[in-house]
């Protein structure tokens, strides 16, 4: 309900008690006799308490981009720590399933070019914060989500020696795989889980690890070939 | 048409994608952070917090009984017992000369997270009000200026100011109905 047509504006002023000293007896007055604006004021009468739970200089505070994937990567990584479950399954399926598992296996083996489970490549490039630095990703699928195997060397020393590694979604959206640690030689080598989809990702960049919630700077990048 | 909150958890232990597990961090994530940040105070420590009741949910998924209570009153319970635990390891640390804001009893620590709670829902409410008025509910109720003050400060004509600030209540009012928040 709304109050009436000649004090409705005046509802919400006097609600918080913004009217001028002899607005606000006016409005006592008209209250008195009108009990459409004295209903609204009962409804809103109740806002100013909840207000002042709050403070004047609150502001939503926005999650950093970048958990997101931290979570889905701690989700898969403990995921594909966890032991299988226990099995309700005969003994005799079991062995027979692991019999025809081991064939399987052995002829995927012995075909060629059927060894590599590696969808996709890049090759990483540097960029000014790089220094000399240069590196290759290799994704591949796993039980977990998506794995890539980073090879990296004359990563700059200077300022850390904490990277991050994100793929760029066809949308533009950045997505965390995880951070790694370079060694004192400049070089690094690190598998890093997490729950993307294949294909959804063309670029791979290398960056300075985010603090934060502020991403570092752009080190390396490079354009994934599936 | 989008899964139940308890269809999510359920499923839960048989996510091998994520797919469940995202579409509920996306759900809650935002408004458990604004809680814990509120709580404590540090982007850091929120961050973990929200964190550690993700992982929470998916270890114990499949004790979840919605029976019992719904998803979110179920991550909230995570939530506080997390603050609560940042809270003592805070406690635990020696007190510098002035920290004398330390809680010291369980009663005194619900009631600190009831406020937090509030307090988040009251500002996440605000956040949702256009800028327009906002800025009307910050002039007259935290700035303590009238109508005619406000109208001089922002150069918006008097009627339109208290237009404005009316609407701008009963904006409020249904958002907090909304968020089944009781005036």
């Amino acid at each position: 309900m709304t109050g009436c047509r000649s004090h409705a504006d005046l509802i919400g002023p006097y609600v918080l008690d913004a009217l001028e000293p002899d607005e606000m007896e006016a409005m006592r007055r008209h209250l008195a006799s009108c009990t459409r604006c004295s209903a609204e004021v009962r409804s809103l009468s109740g806002l100013p308490a909840l207000l002042d739970r709050a403070r004047a200089e609150d502001e939503v505070e926005t999650l950093s981009p970048g958990l997101e994937e931290e979570v889905l990567d701690r989700f898969v990584r403990e995921r594909a720590k966890a032991r299988p479950r226990r099995s309700r399954w005969p003994r005799l399926a079991i062995a027979a399933v692991a019999i025809a598992a081991l064939i399987a296996a052995i002829l995927v083996a012995t075909l060629p070019g059927r060894g590599h489970t590696a969808y996709a490549h890049a090759e990483l490039r540097s960029l000014p914060a790089g220094g000399s630095a240069a590196g290759t990703a290799d994704v591949a699928r796993v039980d977990a989500g998506t794995r890539v195997e980073l090879r990296a060397d004359h990563l700059p020393l200077r300022g850390g020696r904490a990277y991050e590694l994100w793929c760029i979604r066809a949308d533009g959206r950045w997505i965390s795989g995880g951070s790694f640690h370079a060694r004192a030689d400049g070089t690094a080598a690190a598998e890093l889980t997490a729950a993307v989809r294949p294909g959804e990702y063309h670029v791979v960049v290398i960056t300075r690890r985010s603090a934060g919630g502020v991403r570092g700077d752009e080190v390396m990048r490079g354009k994934l070939t599936y | 048409m989008a899964s139940s909150d308890a269809t999510l958890v359920e499923r839960l232990p048989f996510d091998r994608s994520g797919d469940e597990l995202r579409e509920l961090y996306r759900r809650y994530a935002p408004e458990l952070f604004g809680f814990a940040t509120s709580a404590l105070g540090d982007r850091e420590l929120a961050e973990e917090v929200v964190q550690d009741v993700f992982a929470q949910l998916w270890r114990h998924a499949e004790n979840y009984d919605q029976r019992r209570a719904s998803v979110r009153t179920w991550l909230y319970a995570i939530a506080r017992n997390r603050i609560v635990d940042a809270h003592r390891r805070a406690a635990a640390r020696p007190k510098r000369a002035d920290d004398d804001d330390s809680l010291d009893t369980a009663a005194e620590m619900d009631d600190a997270l009831d406020h937090a709670v509030l307090r988040w829902q009251v500002t996440a409410a605000l956040a949702r009000l256009s800028p327009a008025h906002r800025e009307v509910i910050r002039l007259a109720h935290y700035g303590g200026l009238t109508m005619r003050e406000i109208a001089e400060r922002t150069g918006v004509p008097l009627g339109t100011v208290k237009s404005r600030t009316s609407y701008a209540l009963r904006h409020l009012r249904l958002i907090f109905d909304e968020m089944e928040i009781e005036p």
